[in-house]
């Protein structure tokens, strides 16, 4: 995997097609996990101007806290360039807009990230969305050792202009770092990253009849209620650090194995009280991934995977006040929840002339979150089985069609909550008892994509279209689906 | 190949260790007890101790004493006590009275594994 690589002439319609088929390869996600093993992701340079629009509409929403539905509109830049045989460069640079339907019970961005630690409503809204995000990285090879380094950077803007009026702003800087080498007949990478995070989230009310109460979330239905109403401006300052490991078979034949740990930390501060510390999150995520493959044109792969997650979230108790200033008299761990994913994944397929591969995946899924006082807890189990069949089919020397299609069906094995009922509001158990409708429910996922590539001839540039349709049906008696239209230029 | 695989596997071990204790306690025994004047010799105690977490509001009453003070398992913070009932004691001429009487704090922190505090007594 270090020995040079061939360096095609930029974007002729093969590159398109390097670039665009290699989801089923675990090899290729490795590469993408550490900037190191990046430098050789591909045979051929590639860039690609995008604009993607996305729709999404559930008939009601399965999550609450992040809507029933979408419509986003993305511009994006993405570059892969073989500067040398030895060097590599990439960057990506998008702006994307648009608004989120229908969102209630949460008024801080990057819910994904910060739950259960966020600031809520029970009215809530539409909201404007925008992004714009930059990455650059470089990869050389230096005597035996290829080192990388990539710098991501995100600024996100979600506001509502009606009350409640939420404006969030968050700020999310990444570097990660990487190294590989070649030991007999595998490359064995180490990578580490970083991360600094910021965020600004403030709800302000302009009607005068009164404001609606936002309520600082503690997770699984509770919060803080020293501060219901009086802390409506925050900030979230978070760091996280990572680090990986891959073992990986220069040949694309033979065993390999992958391993990344990631620690991350996000602080809640009431920017009203003096910068008052309300709780601390942190997240552990692991996960490994082991397997046998096989690539050779006739390609096939067996892997087994674990991913791991675990949020810890502190309460910091709160002495009393002498001139606005709030001493932390102790921290308290009162939430706690764990995912565990358990997978084993298969591919078969060809790389040669019609280039396709078939994924069947099983796997089982457990998940518990406890609050400790007043005891409340949720949990559950699914079992899953995933197919995925990836197929590029070329049409004369300039015309190119992927084409993937995915079906997926999660079965609840077990669902339980434990909620102390006779002492939360009604509104509180309504939005527990409907997000457990939709924790407990089953699913069936499916997924349809084509991309077709045009090469124009004489020239250095293509033009794309993508067409990509997404379902989700649930036995809660809801559904879900997403269009997704996009076009563009590769050169 | 067997050190780089001990290195993987040393490497989840230390992400896994990274993850926080589990098992930190988060209540307290408190107990709370009541002080007279010097002039009096209280000899029975009837009331209720009332304690409100100042962070989560949340209300717990006791009417168990033992002689003067009461205890019970809190959350551990920073609370509002306020003690009401009837109290029995001596007055420095060894007479005898019974008389109503609150005891209150407005803040107090019961934030160690095991902590005390005491109020005094106030005749109303």
């Amino acid at each position: 995997m270090l020995a040079p690589h061939a360096i095609a002439a930029n974007a002729d319609s093969t590159a398109v097609a390097e670039h665009y088929t290699k989801g089923w390869d675990p090899l290729y996600i490795i590469r993408l996990n550490n900037t190191a093993l990046y430098r050789n992701a591909f045979n051929q340079s590639l860039s690609q101007i995008k604009l993607d629009i996305n729709y999404n509409k559930q008939k009601e929403a399965f999550i609450l806290q992040k809507g029933d539905g979408s419509f986003l509109t993305e511009l994006s830049v993405d570059s892969y360039l073989l500067l040398s045989k030895n060097t590599t460069v990439w960057g990506n640079a998008s702006y994307r807009e648009g608004r989120i339907q229908h969102v209630k019970w949460n008024s801080t961005a990057d819910y994904d990230l910060l739950y259960p630690y966020i600031m809520a409503d029970s009215v809530g809204g539409n909201l404007k969305t925008e992004r714009y995000q930059f990455s650059g990285g470089y990869a050389t090879l230096v005597g035996r050792f290829s080192i990388g380094g990539e710098i991501k950077f995100r600024a996100e803007h979600e506001y509502r202009n009606i009350d409640p009026r939420p404006r969030n702003i968050v700020s999310d800087l990444t570097i990660r770092t990487g190294i590989a080498t070649e030991i007999k007949a595998h490359t064995i990478a180490l990578g580490l990253e970083g991360e600094i995070y910021k965020q600004t989230n403030s709800v302000t009310f302009y009607s005068e009849t009164g404001e609606i109460t936002e309520y600082q979330m503690t997770g699984l239905g509770t919060y803080y209620k020293r501060f219901v109403g009086n802390a409506s401006a925050l900030y979230y300052a978070g760091t996280s650090i990572g680090a990986n490991i891959s073992w990986i078979p220069i040949r694309q034949k033979g065993f390999f194995l992958t391993g990344t740990v990631n620690n991350k930390s996000y602080e809640r501060k009431a920017a009203s009280l003096n910068s008052l510390p309300l709780t601390t999150l942190r997240i552990t995520n692991i996960a490994a991934e082991t397997g046998w493959l096989h690539h050779n044109g006739n390609d096939w792969n067996v892997n087994i995977g674990l991913k791991y997650e675990k949020r810890n979230g502190e309460e910091h108790i709160v002495g009393n006040s002498s001139s606005s200033i709030y001493p932390i008299i102790l921290n308290l761990n009162m939430y706690d929840s764990h995912i565990t994913n358990y997978y084993v994944r298969g591919t078969i397929g060809s790389s040669k002339n019609t280039n396709w591969h078939i994924s069947p995946k099983i796997g089982f899924i457990d998940y518990k979150a406890t609050y400790l006082y007043p005891v409340r807890s949720l949990s559950l189990s699914k079992i899953y089985g995933d197919i995925e069949l990836q197929l590029l089919h070329r049409f004369g020397n300039d015309i190119w069609l992927n084409w993937n299609v995915s079906g997926s069906y999660y079965a609840n094995t077990s669902a339980k909550m434990t909620m102390p009922y006779i002492d939360m509001d009604g509104s509180f158990i309504n939005m527990m008892d409907y997000s457990f409708k939709y924790y407990k429910a089953n699913y069936t996922l499916w997924r349809t994509k084509i991309r077709g590539d045009y090469h124009i001839r004489e020239s250095q540039m293509g033009l794309f279209a993508e067409l990509g349709i997404k379902g989700a049906i649930c036995t809660a008696h809801n559904n879900s689906t997403t269009i997704e239209l996009a076009a563009g230029i590769t050169f | 190949m067997k050190k780089i695989t001990r290195t993987i596997f040393i490497l989840l071990l230390l992400g896994l260790a990274a993850c926080n204790n589990d098992g930190e306690e988060i209540f307290t025994s408190a107990t709370i007890g009541l002080e007279a004047a010097d002039s009096i010799t209280v000899q029975k105690i009837q009331g209720t101790v009332k304690v409100v977490n100042i962070n989560t509001r949340q209300t717990t009453t006791n009417s168990q004493f033992d002689n003067l003070s009461s205890s019970m398992k809190l959350l551990r913070g920073a609370y509002q006590i306020t003690i009401t009932g009837y109290v029995v004691y001596l007055d420095n001429k060894s007479i005898q009275h019974t008389h109503a009487f609150i005891a209150y704090t407005d803040y107090c922190e019961l934030k160690d594994i095991k902590s005390q505090t005491k109020l005094k007594i106030v005749l109303i």
